[in-house]
C-alpha cells in the first residue's frame, strides 16, 4: 500500500485538471496530480475546435507546437446541402483553432509542473476517503499497487465519467435527453472544400450535428453528436455518421487515421458543485456548453477558478464547502448566464425539423452575421420571430 | 450487461451515463458492472459503437475462437 499525503489532490490530468492544478500550485499549496492513463492528452475524446478569447484569462499562450490548423471561418449546411458561410475574420479577433490535443494536454500539464505540482501517472482514484462528513482524498491503484492518498482538497476532474463527485454524494447523473453520444474519424485524403470549421445539421444527426474540423493537409476531424433520447439500438450513433459520410462526395473517399467515441453532456447547470473538501471542475462538474458541446473552454476557467480557492482554503486552513462556495459562486457569475442560454437554445434546436433548418440556413446565409450566438439569434429572429421568442429577454438583458 | 472488448473504444460514455454510477473504466483494459447495475440498459443504447449488451455471453465471447490459426507457415 501506497500512502502519500497532500494539499490538494487533483483526479484527472485533462485542461480542467492540469488547470486547477496549476493555479494551487501557484499559490503556494502542495498539489499532486493523479491522470489514470500512461500518457497524458492520449488518446484524444475530442472534435480538437476551440475559441480562443479565453486563454489570457487562464494564462494560456497560443503556441504553434499544439495548433493543428486555424480555420477561415465557420459554414452551417442544412438539410437541404444551403451553406451559411460565417467569416469569423470579419468579427475582430475571433479567430478559433483546431487543437492537437496530444500535446496541447501536456503543455497544460508541463505548466502546472513547471509551477511545483507533482504528476502521477497510471493512478486512479477507485473510491473516496472520508473523516467527519468531508472528502480527504481517495482510494485507487497506482501502477498496480494500492494507494491511498490523503488531501485537504480533492479537485474532481475526472472528465463525462463524473465519478469522484458521485461518490463523495454530489449528483451529477444526467438525463437521456441531456446525453450526447459522440463519434469521429480521423479521415485523410479528403476534400473540404475550404478549411473551414463546418456544422451540418437536420435529421442526419438528432439532437445533435455532424461537425467537420480541418487539422490540416487534407486531413480532418469529422464526428457526429446524437441525443441520447434519440437513439434506439445499440451502436447507432456510429451508424448515423456512417450513412451520412456515404453521401458526401469530398469526404466519403477519406481513409480513417483515428477512431474516437465519446459522451458530452448538455444539461442545465447543476445544483451543486462542491462539498467538504472536494469541489468539481470542467466536465465532471457538468460545465460543457450544451449547445456546442465544446468543453475545454469552461474546464479551463472553472478549474483555474477552483485552484485559486483551494489554495486559499488550503492557507486559511478551511476546506469546508461553505469557504468552497467561493469556488461555486465565482464559476456560476463567470459561465451560468451563458450556460443557461445555451442549454435553452439547444432544447430550441433539437426540436427543429429539417424543413425549418433550411429556412434558418437560408436566413445565416443570407444575413451574414457575426460569429457569435448572440447576432446569430439576432439574424434569425429578424426573419423568424417566433424562433428566438424565448430568447428576447436573455438578447436585450 | 456484457462488453465486446474487441469493439469497446474505452471511451468512458457508458460510464458517465450510468444513472447509479454502476461502471468502471480500469484505463484502457476492463470495464467493470459492479452490483448496484440495475440492467436500465442505457450504456447499452449510450455506447458509440454498440459494445454493449444485455444479453449473456453467447452474443460477446469473450475469448474467440480464430477462425485462422495464427503464425501457421505455409510452404
Amino acid at each position: 500500500m501506497i500512502e502519500l499525503e497532500t494539499d490538494v489532490l487533483v483526479v484527472g490530468a485533462g485542461p480542467g485538471g492540469s488547470m486547477a492544478a496549476k493555479f494551487a500550485a501557484r499559490n503556494g499549496v502542495r498539489t499532486l496530480l493523479i491522470e489514470k492513463r500512461q500518457e497524458i492528452g492520449s488518446p484524444v475524446r475530442c472534435a480538437e475546435g476551440i475559441a480562443t478569447d479565453w486563454m489570457a484569462e487562464c494564462g494560456v499562450e497560443a503556441d504553434p507546437s499544439w495548433i493543428a490548423c486555424v480555420p477561415e471561418g465557420a459554414r452551417f449546411f442544412s438539410p437541404n446541402g444551403t451553406c451559411a458561410h460565417i467569416n469569423v475574420k470579419s468579427a475582430g479577433n475571433e479567430v478559433g483553432l483546431v487543437l492537437e490535443r496530444v500535446l496541447f494536454d501536456k503543455a497544460l500539464a508541463r505548466h502546472a509542473a513547471e509551477v511545483g505540482a507533482d504528476i502521477r501517472l497510471k493512478t486512479y482514484a477507485r473510491g473516496i476517503l472520508k473523516a467527519g462528513g468531508a472528502v480527504t482524498g481517495i482510494t485507487g491503484k497506482s501502477m498496480g499497487r494500492d494507494i491511498a492518498i490523503r488531501a485537504r482538497i480533492t479537485i474532481a476532474a475526472d472528465g463525462f465519467e463524473s465519478q469522484v463527485g458521485r461518490w463523495a454524494g454530489i449528483d451529477t447523473s444526467l438525463s437521456a435527453k441531456d446525453i450526447i453520444a459522440t463519434f469521429q474519424y480521423r479521415l485523410c485524403n479528403i476534400d473540404q472544400g475550404a478549411t473551414c470549421c463546418d456544422f451540418h445539421v437536420g435529421s442526419c444527426a438528432p439532437g445533435g450535428y455532424i461537425w467537420v474540423f480541418p487539422k490540416g493537409g487534407n486531413t480532418a476531424n469529422v464526428g457526429i453528436g446524437v441525443q441520447l433520447s434519440r437513439l434506439r439500438d445499440p451502436g447507432e450513433t456510429r451508424r448515423y455518421l456512417d450513412r451520412w459520410l456515404a453521401g458526401q462526395p469530398g469526404l466519403a473517399k477519406g481513409k480513417a487515421l483515428d477512431i474516437v467515441a465519446g459522451a458530452v453532456s448538455a444539461n442545465r447547470p447543476l445544483a451543486r458543485t462542491v462539498g467538504n473538501g472536494i469541489m468539481l471542475v470542467g466536465d465532471a462538474a457538468r460545465l460543457i456548453n450544451p449547445l456546442t458541446g465544446g468543453g475545454i473552454v469552461n474546464a479551463c476557467i472553472s478549474g483555474k477558478l477552483a485552484g485559486e480557492v483551494a489554495a486559499a482554503a488550503v492557507k486559511c486552513g478551511d476546506c469546508s464547502e461553505k469557504f468552497l462556495q467561493k469556488y461555486e459562486k465565482a464559476w456560476r457569475s463567470r459561465l451560468e448566464k451563458e450556460l443557461i442560454r445555451n442549454w435553452m437554445a439547444k432544447e430550441k434546436v433539437g426540436q427543429l425539423d429539417d424543413e425549418t433548418f433550411n429556412r434558418i440556413v437560408a436566413t445565416l446565409a443570407e444575413a451574414k452575421p457575426d460569429a457569435n450566438s448572440r447576432s446569430l439569434l439576432l439574424a434569425i429572429g429578424r426573419k423568424h420571430p417566433g424562433l428566438v421568442a424565448e430568447f428576447y429577454q436573455m438578447l436585450w438583458a | 450487461m456484457k462488453v465486446d472488448h474487441q469493439i469497446c473504444l474505452h471511451c468512458g460514455a457508458c460510464v458517465g451515463s450510468c444513472p447509479t454510477n454502476s461502471i468502471f473504466l480500469l484505463e484502457t483494459s476492463v470495464i467493470e458492472f459492479l452490483p448496484t447495475c440495475t440492467e436500465c440498459g442505457t450504456c447499452e443504447i449510450v455506447c458509440p459503437v454498440g459494445a454493449i449488451a444485455m444479453e449473456a455471453a453467447e452474443s460477446f465471447p469473450e475469448h474467440p475462437e480464430p477462425t485462422e490459426s495464427v503464425g501457421e507457415v505455409r510452404l
